[in-house]
């Protein structure tokens, strides 16, 4: 993307592109403005490996490097990141870059960190999101979106205990999405609004597209991402909490080491059974943009008796997760980062139970 | 034709004889060795060993998670530097008041022998006191309580057993499915011999309950998880060798680990052991990896070990592993055959050896 070099907050870098969207689409085929939104932790800096270049532009900065793209040519990607608002919490990460770039150099460089996670949208506050945009915009269509099957969320009268996925292309997406809702008992994931002003695509993994570069437009986007918000700084402050410290404690004249550990807990709302237990550890290993190995499984046969060890492989981030038909408690190691947690919740939300609550494990005290 | 040499010592013309007697043990040996048996046992003694972890992490992690009563925990595997029967774990309220613990996932119909161990675990942490004081404390060991932690299916047999022999053992009873653990008093049918107590039953919880009242209380339907400890410091070398597990890399199609890998994850189970043991500890592991075929060097690269796998993921390696280290032990008992069958064909051949050589011996003579 093109932008003249100056200071610029997220804001006002978006309103520079606005202004002159000729320069900054210049190289590409298509007006397209992407956001990756993600966590941060408090010292967070746009810090990258030497393979790429970065560029001071105020709060933001320009990150850029080269690759080689699937016609075997080298081209070279670069994306804007910054503060979402004054605060370093969220993340804003904007490219106008294909998928393939996206995939191929923004995403991986990003994904392994340990002081980001990508904001992940729950999907109740995706719903929300939703009629915030049919509120704004009453004739907007639907054009395309993906459902999943989550039975927390929707009764389904078609073979209501299949898992499903449903993409949908078609001008009439948004009568199709109650429709197959309430036959099918699937939720929307993934949403894409057309109307002569608005092209906008939202994702619940954190990914919004720009279609038309209008500023109502980006209003509109920050004021759903103004809607979860709330909800993902309270999972940061949670899972940040969960971790594993050593401390020296004066025992007579030695100084030993004691591990001193923050565990988590999510809570289901309904029963964690064995069968769950496989799907999860088979559904997270095939999962898209996450990568948790399961070892040391322990799976009893008959009642529930579950706990493995969990590598988040791309942060080699590890914690322990122990199970009752109630309960998941998550012991963190020392090596254990907050966007493990995050991206690791979120599975359970997704895969297993869509209602399931994170906490922090409750000491239990002397009577 | 059999392969094999004879011994030095055994004169060319019996080589025929050797060979002969040697392949016929060596067919009965092998016709008799159960191989899938054997298989499977192995099988059953890494879960039983990676039963014997988890049970541990469950004992410890209230102690890891806060501090009841004070109790901190201190040390995995305590005296086992000693060479001495040592418990499994050390629980130390840094004021003199210890808890040794012994975990046992399952229990032998003899549960006596069971206790007799612990009985001798006992003495020697009397017999090391100064030691323990010294080297784990820092202060005078002023008071110690000794438990017999198992899974709730055998606790009530394993209190039952303790009590009847009027022992000072506690027994922690983890249930599995919950998740938590309790303290088990199962009184006896009979009193103990020569137990003169006016009060049996006081005198009886006396010795199943801890003394100090709140910890007793702490430990009621205790939430516990595992994960506070992944590699104990003396344990079943199968068991040890996850430390390859969780401390190698994969770049590619290869997958390698460092010696400072497999230093960072023995310390992260031995904390408070001293660097030398740390080191040996490291060093036997890598001696078995290679052993087994698991790890070799890697010269000319950028790392120490590769790490020798079809696969790269985690789950792939630590299949490899159990893999190898059981062909690795069936391969050491046919071994044992072997070793067996040539001191068969050696006393055979020895034998055959008198008789045959006796007329000889009178040819000669006359």
């Amino acid at each position: 993307m093109k932008i003249e070099p100056d200071d610029y907050t997220l804001k006002e870098l978006c309103q520079e592109v606005i202004d002159h969207p000729e320069e900054a689409f210049e190289p590409y085929h298509i007006n397209q403005l992407k956001f990756y939104f993600y966590i941060a932790e408090d010292n967070w800096s746009a810090e990258f490996s030497d393979r790429f270049e970065t560029q001071d532009y105020g709060d933001m900065t320009r990150v850029s490097t080269k690759y080689t793209n699937r016609m075997g040519y080298e081209d070279r990607a670069d994306f804007f990141i910054g503060p979402y608002e004054d605060d370093d919490e969220i993340i804003a990460v904007l490219t106008a870059e294909t998928q393939e770039a996206i995939d191929q150099v923004l995403l991986p460089s990003l994904n392994s960190r340990n002081d980001l996670s990508l904001m992940p949208i729950m999907l109740e506050d995706f719903q929300r999101m939703n009629e915030i945009v049919l509120e704004r915009h009453e004739n907007v269509r639907i054009t395309e979106f993906k459902s999943e099957r989550v039975r927390d969320m929707a009764d389904a009268d078609i073979r209501p205990t299949v898992d499903r996925s449903i993409e949908y292309k078609g001008r009439d997406g948004r009568e199709a999405i109650e429709e197959l809702r309430s036959s099918y008992g699937v939720v929307p994931v993934r949403i894409q609004y057309e109307q002569q002003d608005l092209g906008l695509k939202i994702d619940s993994a954190g990914k919004f597209t720009l279609k038309k570069i209008r500023l109502a437009n980006f209003d509109l986007l920050f004021e759903l991402v103004e809607e979860v918000i709330e909800n993902v700084l309270d999972l940061k402050d949670l899972t940040q909490k969960i971790r594993f410290t050593e401390e020296e404690v004066k025992s007579g004249n030695l100084s030993i080491t004691v591990p001193n550990i923050e565990a988590g807990e999510i809570a289901f709302d309904r029963e964690f059974t064995r069968v769950m237990a496989e799907d999860f550890v088979e559904g997270t290993i095939n999962r898209d943009r996450v990568d948790f190995s399961f070892t040391d499984v322990k799976m009893q046969a008959g009642s529930l008796d579950f706990s493995a060890q969990v590598v988040d492989e791309r942060r080699d981030s590890f914690f322990n997760i122990s199970a009752t038909s109630e309960e998941m408690r998550i012991v963190p190691e020392r090596s254990c980062s907050f966007p493990s947690l995050v991206e690791f919740y979120f599975c359970i939300l997704q895969l297993v139970d869509g209602r399931a609550e994170l906490q922090l494990h409750e000491v239990q005290t002397a009577a | 034709m059999v392969n094999i040499d004879p011994p030095d010592d055994l004169p060319d013309h019996h080589t025929k004889d050797y060979r002969g007697a040697y392949q016929e043990c060596i067919i009965s040996k092998k016709a008799d060795f159960d191989k899938e048996g054997y298989k499977e046992d192995l099988e059953a003694f890494i879960d039983q060993e990676e039963e014997h972890r988890r049970l541990i992490n469950f004992c410890i992690f209230p102690f890891a998670e806060s501090s009841p009563q004070g109790y901190r925990f201190i040390r995995a595997d305590p005296l086992q530097e000693c060479g001495v029967k040592n418990f499994d774990f050390l629980l130390h309220d840094l004021e003199g008041r210890v808890i040794f613990g012994e975990a046992k996932a399952s229990l032998p119909t003899n549960v006596g022998s069971v206790i007799n161990d612990i009985v001798k675990q006992r003495e020697e942490v009397e017999n090391n006191r100064e030691y323990i004081e010294s080297n784990y404390l820092g202060k005078s060991m002023d008071f110690a309580e000794f438990v017999l932690a198992t899974y709730d299916n055998h606790a009530s047999k394993a209190s039952r057993k303790i009590l009847s022999r009027g022992e000072n053992i506690k027994v922690w009873s983890v249930n599995r499915t919950d998740k938590e653990i309790n303290l088990i008093k199962s009184l006896p049918d009979e009193m103990p011999d020569g137990f003169s107590s006016e009060n049996p039953i006081e005198e009886l919880s006396r010795l199943a309950t801890h003394s100090i009242g709140k910890l007793n209380s702490e430990l009621e339907n205790r939430d516990t998880a595992t994960g506070t400890i992944s590699i104990l410091p003396k344990t079943a070398d199968v068991d040890q060798l996850r430390v390859i597990t969780r401390g190698y890399s994969s770049e590619g199609r290869n997958t390698y680990i460092n010696q400072r890998d497999i230093y960072r994850e023995v310390e992260s189970g031995a904390r408070n052991y001293e660097r030398a043991q740390i080191e040996e500890i490291s060093d036997s592991i890598v001696d078995l990896g290679k052993e087994i075929g698991l790890l070799c060097d890697w010269d000319d690269a950028e790392a120490d070990y590769k790490v020798v796998s079809q696969y790269t993921s985690r789950q792939g390696i630590e299949k490899t592993l159990k893999k190898k280290w059981v062909k690795y032990k069936i391969e050491q008992e046919y071994q044992k055959l072997q070793q067996k069958c040539r001191e068969y064909a050696r006393e055979k051949v020895g034998e055959q050896k008198q008789i045959s050589d006796f007329p000889t011996l009178g040819n000669d003579t006359e």
